[in-house]
């Protein structure tokens, strides 16, 4: 047992410190459990939290809900959980601001519960992230379908606060969504995976509620009926809420192809829009007029992809838009040498895929390296990026899961190393082993 | 400074919105080619933070004096007054160069003389002697940019306008009114084509023609700096415009109009400047009247419509702020298919004798007029001012494009019925 | 300047983009603010590979290097306090390539922006962000100061719309970060570039996000009695879900400033009017616009016109985008500034303005970003007048002060520059400038970038 960590945890003298083995199990990573889970419930105790391990050299991993742990590569050893559950209250919601400030222990749901009682929301809908804390989803700069019609956390999170490594509390944009004193902090903390801060609170700009969603589900049979159908949406400027794409690729084979568009409106108008949609998509497109309540309880078919098991490879590729059916091409190509199926599911007005595997796929974690290979070098032709976002640990240790320019990994490293010289926040899985 | 030349540049906001309408400054992307950096030149000087010296020649003098800052300026600073001031104080500490003295204030003081003087080169560079005429001190008047000058020149007339405008009578049939014309001095020496062509549009929409005894504008003297001159050329013209009874008072040349009706600025005697209004107010510019006059025009529609496009004089638009007029006269005549150059109102880079004395400036902007005129694909290219009919219809024989630069008046007289 | 070093640029552009006259300088002391500071040299570049050896030289020779486009910034940002060389980018102007396939248009630093909503207008698209400045100011400025305009409301502030850049670094070195699809993996380096006016690196390209344009576009003039009315509705209309894409405010000087100097139709005798435009699917503007009449008639909108056609829409605009100019008619001088403070402080922001410039007897506008409750005061003023020159700037800071108390920040779209270091600490603790420190160390350890922007030049130190 460290030394310096009981000193640190003494000096604490927090009532949130967890040392027992049960509270421990939960955040076991590569199978060791942390020495130690805190749950501060005020920021000063957060801060002590990490000041003490800045000098003590303590390495803490900030764990939301979980969602995201399994993202990236392989975690390098730490020695606390730093949970941000207990940071979870609401800091001021101001609804004819559209904008809510909240701290990051909050989930998702929670938020998303609070604005919509004044009809407003935040477009943000990650799969099977109702659970998710504000904190990871920033980290992670996750997002679902809705990217395509209202972009990403990096478009609508306006401010926050964060403890830096040196225990540092410092905040950071503000609430408005003009704000351009100083350089622009809240860039650097979205989908930086918590390599560089413990994000305590975030103001996110919000939307009115969508009134009625009119859903679209085009019977497409092939992929060139798809790629009609994204052609004549492409140069429109359309409502769009979220379009989904899913299909299966076997031996070459597409299967199962199923597309599902959502727009919004409001009630006076839904009644138009439908006949102008009805214009644009095919004779036999299924159409439904919903509440959003309604279109949100719907069980997503995209929930079920992403609910993957460790024996799961999931990849996650985006393209410029004009290249996503070469690659989608490319790839019926390579699925003819593997045994298994390829599933796929995309946000294609954001060109951007995911594909689930399995492990079984691929006899030895070096022919699935080897793939990987040959479709990430397509994609960088095409102008895009690949990414494997979930994977075996066998394979994580012989591939690059991320997939960042050597220039920017060298920023990268230079700015992880300015804001946390002596690696306080774990390290490992981001790019690069941050 | 003796004028309100400092409160008007004093009001410059710097928010440099001239940048994307400054020629010079499209052509160079520099602060010292753009209205905003002469304002502030302009205005260093005036508080003596810049040392009054030669290098403050090029900014002030690389001014088109087009004045399209003037349409995005919003304190309405007129550019072409700073710099005409500023101009004026640079000869006087520096003194003027002694051609411009020859010119100004010899030359075009007296038109007899260089009437005789072009009559004489006239033979000489029509048929290529050019060195002869140089030596002749003719076309000395540009100095070491002769060949430039020669090359623009495509010719010079052997009789000026006044003397073949000598040779009829100007009567028309039927008689609706009365005009003066005033004969401006490229029209005059240069094109009296284009004069002759004014002169039968008149008659043949029923106007009695005077055409007055002028001397120039005063218009190069002011580009020149020279605004004592300015004040000599006013104070003649400005009695023979007091003199006429005529109903309107015409030019061919966008330039000349918009000069004249600026006489009050140059009278320094207010009885004689308020006697003057109402006659400025009678100069009206040929393109002008001939939108006015439209519904009397007996137009031919016998031919595949000429594709047409214009270029907006300077002085036109904007100083004079006249646009509608060109566009609307040849929308009106039947063989005329028109189309819009891209940036019309963009300088020539003629600009008076500016080709001549800043060519490398004045040629980049050519080829930048040059190119929209390629992309609007136009059979003739129309205007109304001498020197950029010479300006664009060097660039187009230099480049042999299959496009006719023409005077909208020859364009309108072209297709009007003679009877 | 040493002219040895003279010299050595020369080599690098040509004699001919080399300025270092005390004339040149002159000309390069200034841009749209009250700022001013003199370069050594000022360097006309016309190839990226011009610009790396530039900034090499400057790295090796410890020169500061201040970018600059158009120089149409309003807080100094293109201002060389300490010296050093300017590099001016108006002469690389190409549009690159405009590519509706993958929605997106690569520039050249130095494109109007203007120039390329143009461009983009003829293939039915355009790009969202359209500062005031727009017909002028360049898109690499636009990046640097994360520039908004009136469009933001609906559509994001610049950095929403830049998905890639090439660079050059404090280093000397060509990078390419971002790309070309709507995201790309890594810190958000784009993210950051955007809004680092000019202080970590001289960018070189910009790749663009471009959208197609709405299918229609309505506009319409809503006049008011009284300030607070005018202020209560532009809540009002977001409150209903409704979010236009712009939503602008004049008060009654810009309004009668404005008719004097452009002969534009607005209503003299209003208090404030607003100027709403939405767009969207033709059908979608007719209800929308009852609507809004409807909430602007409940909040005392005392007339309501609606543009008849595109002629009519041009005019509306021409008066508001006239509007900041057309104030220089009143004194020769002005500041203007823009904070930005919560929609719902709107009212009280404005009544506070009110009492600080009649207090210090300042003559003043106020046109606002209403939407996103970015105010913009205009104090008119004469520099001459030494006195009042003084008082315009304690009006300033009271006016930040009084966005900062409401919620609100200091600069909302013109940035810090050298106008608003000081104010800075008003928003920022030390210890919130010092994270901000970092990441200048980061891109630019030597403060060879833009030295003497942004931070409040006291440094404050502070221990743990």
């Amino acid at each position: 047992m460290k030394y310096n960590l009981l000193k640190l945890l003494g000096d604490l003298q927090s009532r949130h410190i967890y040392l027992d083995s049960d509270k421990l199990a939960p955040f076991t990573l590569r199978q060791t459990p942390p020495f130690a889970l805190v749950e501060p419930d005020t920021v000063e105790a957060a801060v002590a939290l990490l000041h003490a391990c800045y000098r003590e050299k303590g390495v803490v991993n900030v764990w939301g809900s979980g969602l995201h742990q399994n993202i990236g590569g392989l975690p390098s050893p730490f020695d606390i959980v730093l949970s941000s559950r207990g940071l979870n209250r609401l800091i001021e919601f101001s609804p004819e601001n559209l904008t809510i400030t909240a701290q990051t222990g909050m989930t998702l749901a929670e938020l998303q519960q609070i604005v919509t009682a004044s009809k407003l929301f935040a477009p943000l809908n990650p799969p099977n992230a109702g659970h998710a804390t504000l904190g990871g989803l920033a980290a992670a700069n996750s997002y679902g379908s809705f990217i395509q019609g209202f972009g990403s956390l990096r478009d609508f999170m306006l401010g926050g606060k964060a403890i830096l490594a040196d225990g540092s509390y410092i905040k950071f944009g503000g609430k408005t969504v003009k704000n351009v004193a100083g350089y622009d902090m809240c860039k650097l903390f979205i989908g930086s995976m918590g390599t560089l801060g413990l994000l305590t609170e975030v103001t996110l700009k919000l939307w009115p509620l969508p009134e009625n969603i009119i859903v679209a589900k085009p019977v497409v049979k092939n992929l060139p009926d798809f790629e009609n159908l994204a052609a004549i949406l492409h140069h429109k400027a359309l409502p769009l809420l979220a379009a989904d794409c899913s299909f299966n690729l076997h031996n070459g084979d597409i299967d199962n192809l199923q597309l599902h568009y959502a727009f919004y409106t409001t009630a006076a108008l839904d009644e138009g829009y439908l006949n102008y949609l009805r214009r644009l998509f095919p004779a036999d497109t299924i159409w439904q007029k919903q509440g959003y309540k309604d279109y949100q309880a719907e069980p997503g078919s995209a929930d079920n992809f992403f609910k993957t098991t460790p024996h799961d490879l999931v990849l996650e590729w985006i393209v410029p838009k004009s290249q996503l059916f070469t690659i989608i091409a490319d790839l019926q190509q390579a699925s003819n040498d593997l045994s298994g199926a390829i599933e796929f599911y995309g946000y294609p007005a954001a060109g951007i895929f995911y594909n689930k595997l399995k492990r079984s796929s691929f006899t030895e974690p070096g022919a699935f390296a080897l793939a990987l290979d040959k479709w990430r070098k397509k994609i960088h032709q095409a102008g895009g990026f690949l990414q494997v976002n979930n994977a075996p640990d066998d394979i994580k240790i012989v591939i690059e899961m991320w997939d960042l320019p050597p220039a920017v990994l060298a920023w990268q490293k230079k700015i992880k190393l300015e804001y946390d010289p002596t690696g306080v926040f774990a390290g490992g899985r981001f790019a690069g082993g941050i | 400074m003796l004028d309100n030349t400092y409160d008007k540049v004093i009001s410059c906001s710097k928010c440099g919105f001239c940048q994307p309408t400054c020629p010079t400054y499209l052509v160079s992307g520099l602060e010292h080619e753009v209205a905003r950096g002469r304002h502030q030149l302009v205005r260093a000087q005036a508080e003596g933070r810049v040392a009054m010296n030669k290098d403050i020649k090029d900014t002030l003098f690389q001014c088109l004096m087009c004045n399209a800052c003037y349409s995005n300026c919003f304190p309405r600073i007129k550019t072409d007054e700073v710099i005409a001031r500023a101009r004026y104080d640079y000869i006087t500490r520096y003194g003027q160069p002694q051609l411009q003295r020859y010119i100004f204030h010899y030359l075009l003081r007296h038109p007899e003389v260089l009437s005789r003087l072009l009559k004489l080169a006239a033979p000489v560079k029509n048929s290529g002697l050019s060195g002869l005429a140089q030596a002749l001190r003719i076309l000395g008047w540009f100095g070491k940019n002769l060949a430039t000058a020669e090359q623009l020149l495509e010719k010079i007339p052997r009789k000026s306008l006044r003397e073949l405008a000598a040779m009829r009578n100007w009567q028309p049939r039927k008689t609706r009114g009365k005009v003066a014309y005033f004969v401006g001095c490229g029209i005059n020496f240069a094109q009296p084509e284009v004069g002759l062509a004014t002169l039968e549009l008149l008659t043949l929409r029923g106007f009695a023609v005077e055409i007055l005894p002028n001397f120039c504008c005063g218009l190069p003297a002011y580009a020149y700096g020279d605004l004592d001159s300015v004040r000599w050329f006013a104070q003649q013209n400005s009695e023979l415009l007091l003199a006429t009874d005529a109903d309107y008072i015409i030019t061919d040349c966008g330039s000349c109009t918009s000069f004249l009706k600026e006489y009050h600025r140059f009278c320094d005697d207010p009885v004689q400047s308020e006697r003057l209004q109402p006659i400025l107010n009678k100069i009206v510019d040929l393109t002008h009247w001939l939108a006015d006059t439209m519904d009397w025009a007996n137009y031919k529609d016998d031919r595949q419509p000429y594709r047409v496009t214009w270029h907006d004089p300077c002085h036109l638009a904007h100083h004079l702020h006249e646009k509608a007029s060109s566009r609307a006269v040849m929308r009106n005549i039947p063989n005329v298919s028109y189309t819009e150059l891209p940036e019309a109102d963009m300088c020539c880079g003629g600009a008076g004798s500016y080709n001549i004395a800043h060519s490398d400036i004045s040629k980049k902007i050519l080829a930048r007029k040059l190119t929209n005129v390629v992309s609007a694909n136009a059979d003739i290219l129309a205007t109304a001012c001498p020197a950029c009919i010479m300006q664009l219809a060097w660039g187009v024989r230099q480049n042999g494009m299959p496009v006719r630069v023409m005077h909208l008046n020859q364009l309108v007289l072209e297709n009007t019925v003679r009877d | 300047m040493d002219k040895k070093l003279i010299k050595k640029l020369q080599r690098i552009c040509g004699r001919e983009n080399v300025f270092s006259r005390s004339l040149d300088l002159l000309l390069y002391s200034y841009d749209a603010s009250m700022e001013k500071g003199s370069a050594d040299v000022v360097v006309l570049p016309q190839t990226v590979s011009q610009i790396q050896e530039l900034v090499r030289l400057a790295v090796a020779e410890r020169i500061p290097v201040i970018a600059r486009g158009s120089a149409t910034n309003l807080s100094g940002g293109t201002i060389a306090p300490q010296g050093g060389m300017v590099i001016a980018c108006t002469r690389m102007n190409r549009i690159l390539e405009i590519n509706t396939e993958d929605q997106i248009a690569l520039v050249e630093p130095g494109v109007f922006n203007l120039d390329l909503q143009k461009a983009l207008a003829e293939k039915g698209y355009f790009f969202a962000p359209d500062p005031a400045s727009q017909k002028v100011s360049t898109l690499a400025g636009n990046a640097a100061m994360n520039a908004g305009g009136p469009h933001c409301l609906k559509y994001g502030v610049t950095v929403n719309h830049v998905t890639g850049l090439d660079f050059i670094g404090a280093d000397g070195e060509l990078y390419s970060i971002g790309g070309r699809t709507a995201l790309t993996p890594g810190y958000d380096l784009t993210g950051i570039m955007n809004g680092s006016e000019g202080t970590f690196a001289i960018i070189t390209r910009l790749v663009l996000r471009i959208m197609p344009l709405p299918e229609a576009v309505s506009t319409m003039l809503v006049s008011f009695a009284d300030i607070d009315s005018a202020a209560n509705a532009v809540s009002a209309i977001i409150a209903r879900g409704i979010i236009p894409a712009t939503l602008e405010f004049m008060d009654n000087l810009c309004i009668r400033t404005v008719v004097q100097s452009l002969q534009v139709d607005y209503p003299v005798d209003a208090a404030a009017v607003l100027i709403i435009e939405i767009d969207g699917p033709e059908l979608s503007l007719a209800s929308q616009n009852q609507e809004i009449t409807a909430i602007c008639r409940q909040h005392g909108a005392s007339d309501v016109r609606l543009a008849k056609d595109e002629a009519e829409r041009t005019a509306l605009w021409a008066g508001r985008r006239g509007a900041l100019g057309a104030m220089t008619r009143l004194k020769p001088s002005l500041v203007v500034f823009d904070g930005t403070v919560p929609r719902n402080r709107l009212p009280e922001a404005l009544r506070t303005i009110h009492t600080i410039c009649h207090e210090l007897n300042i003559q003043y506008g106020t046109l606002l970003h209403a939407g996103d409750g970015n105010i913009h005061p205009i104090l008119v003023y004469d520099e001459r007048d030494a006195d009042e020159t003084a008082r315009i700037r304690t009006g300033c800071e009271q006016i930040m002060k009084t966005c900062v108390d409401l919620g609100g920040t200091i600069t909302g779209e013109h940035g810090v520059g050298m106008e608003k270091m000081a104010a800075m600490t008003l928003l920022f603790s030390p210890r919130d400038l010092e994270a901000m420190r970092k990441l200048k160390h980061v891109f630019d350890p030597e403060n060879i970038l833009n030295p003497g922007k942004i931070f409040p030049q006291l440094r404050v130190d502070f221990c743990l």
